[in-house]
């Protein structure tokens, strides 16, 4: 890649004003060149994003109507499917399996929900009370 | 060998890697100057692999360079840097920032990997799961931390909660703590065999013939999984897919493109050095496949962008078809070298 070629097209889903990448300049020399974006490459992240919450709000109405538990809208808020969220809670894939259900939710004890809580960025409350605010 | 002594106050050093631009960065403030590329070719760092049958949101995992923690053993052993390296385990979370209080108060930076997702500098609301960013502790101020993290252009700071979170998250890759400084630096430094021995593991690895999911073979099952894809009536499955390999390829710290500019650079580096001509060849051709793994994704761009929903994958499947012809000739280049 040519220093010209570096991809300016203002669009990053990172929180910074460039990022790096290595072009050739005119005596076949590498520079760090600062790029402000790339728009494919911006919209799988976008895409990603939209993927989630929406099957986020799928949650919201499968927990409305009682066929699913809170953890569920929080699992795909934090960007994970089931066998992501049993790796990072180090929670059997079966067993998590059993708790987004209402029933198995229900069953919960403080210190499991907490571990969700933990990995979901939000309160042991939040989850609990999740449901009474939905409507 | 001489002892590493931090630089007062902390220069800022971006990078176009998480990994390797903490390491250029780190060693760099200690006294001893690496460029980025130079850590991440010497390190042999370079590769490809995809395993359809290893699955993140259900899709295949795919990288263009080697597991996460492998620049910093790779410097460490090829260029005979001596890190002070440490984990710990999940009962020894406040030890372990009780001793990195203590190196930051010695003057110390300290490199580290993270989970991004409890860093709120990061993506902000957007918390991707993905325990494998380095980045650099650099000093404190009261309850929170100085970060120089190499992929922005300016410090920011993070909260000593977080980032306990973030060095103990747990999961796949977990980082477990894990910190890294150095400690001593050699006085003379072999560049030809240091060289010649990273470049000789890379030629190894690429064209292996027996593994079909890694290296120049393990490109043209991917090449032959994207033409499956054409194939597929589900157009949002397709689209999902597509992206999340041109994610992988070109935004997060997997690689793709911009791996091969850098090992370029490397290359190019490598040819100041030691004037060995393939080298200087070789530099050029890596650029050249940069730009077709970008071509590549680019040809999907518009399908990706929701503007149209026809997509011609069959062109893009010969584009990555030819990135691996084009790697295995430039590996071949490789390996010719007489390194006498």
């Amino acid at each position: 890649m040519k220093i010209n070629e570096v991809p300016q097209e203002g669009k990053r889903m990172l929180k910074l004003n460039g990022l790096v990448h290595y072009a050739e300049n005119d005596e076949g020399k590498f520079e760090k060149v600062s790029s402000n974006g790339w728009d494919t490459g911006y919209y799988t992240g976008l895409n990603l994003q939209v993927e989630f919450e929406e099957l986020a709000e799928g949650a919201k109405k499968r927990i409305r109507s009682n066929e699913s538990s809170p953890l569920e809208y929080f699992m795909y808020k934090a960007c994970m499917d089931l066998p992501a969220l049993s790796q990072f809670t180090e929670i059997p894939k079966r067993k998590v399996k059993k708790h987004l259900t209402p029933g198995g939710f229900a069953k919960l004890d403080d210190a499991t929900l907490a571990r969700y809580a933990h990995v979901l960025h939000t309160d042991i409350e939040t989850i609990r009370k999740f449901k009474s605010t939905l409507s | 060998m001489k002892k590493a002594i931090a630089r007062k106050p902390y220069k800022h050093l971006q990078g176009g890697h998480c990994e390797s631009g903490s390491v250029s960065s780190i060693v760099t403030n200690y006294g001893f100057d690496l460029s980025e590329p130079m850590a991440f070719g010497i390190a042999s760092n370079i590769g490809f692999v995809f395993l359809p049958f290893v699955k993140i949101w259900g899709r295949p995992l795919i990288a263009w360079r080697m597991l996460p923690q492998s620049i910093v053993k790779g410097v460490q052993k090829r260029l005979g840097i001596r890190f002070c390296v440490k984990t710990y385990d999940y009962n020894h979370e406040e030890e372990a920032m009780d001793e990195l209080d203590r190196l930051l108060d010695e003057g110390r930076p300290v490199g580290m990997q993270v989970s991004i997702a409890y860093l709120e500098y990061f993506l902000g609301d957007f918390r991707l799961p993905n325990n494998t960013h380095m980045t650099i502790v650099s000093g404190r101020e009261g309850d929170e931390y100085l970060i120089n993290d190499p992929l922005w252009d300016c410090p920011t700071r993070v909260r000593r909660e977080d980032l306990r979170k973030a060095r103990f998250s747990r999961g796949p890759n977990a980082p477990k703590g894990f910190m890294f400084y150095p400690l001593e630096f050699p006085e003379t430094i072999d560049y030809k065999r240091a060289v010649k021995k990273s470049i000789k593991r890379v030629v190894f690895m690429m064209l292996q013939p027996m593994f079909p999911y890694y290296g120049v073979l393990g490109i043209k099952t991917y090449a032959r999984a994207i033409r499956r894809l054409q194939k597929n009536p589900d157009k949002k499955y397709v689209r999902g897919m597509i992206g999340h390999f041109v994610l992988f390829q070109e935004e997060v710290g997997t690689g793709g493109g911009g791996f091969r500019y850098m090992y370029a650079a490397f290359l190019r580096e490598a040819y100041d050095i030691l004037k060995i001509p393939e080298l200087l060849e070789a530099s050029k051709r890596f650029n050249a496949i940069g730009d077709k793994w970008r071509l590549a994704a680019a040809s999907c761009g518009k399908f990706i962008q929701g503007k149209t929903d026809e997509v011609d994958l069959e062109k893009a499947a010969r584009l990555y078809r030819e990135c691996g012809e084009e790697e295995r000739e430039a590996y071949l280049l490789l390996k010719k070298i007489r390194w006498k």
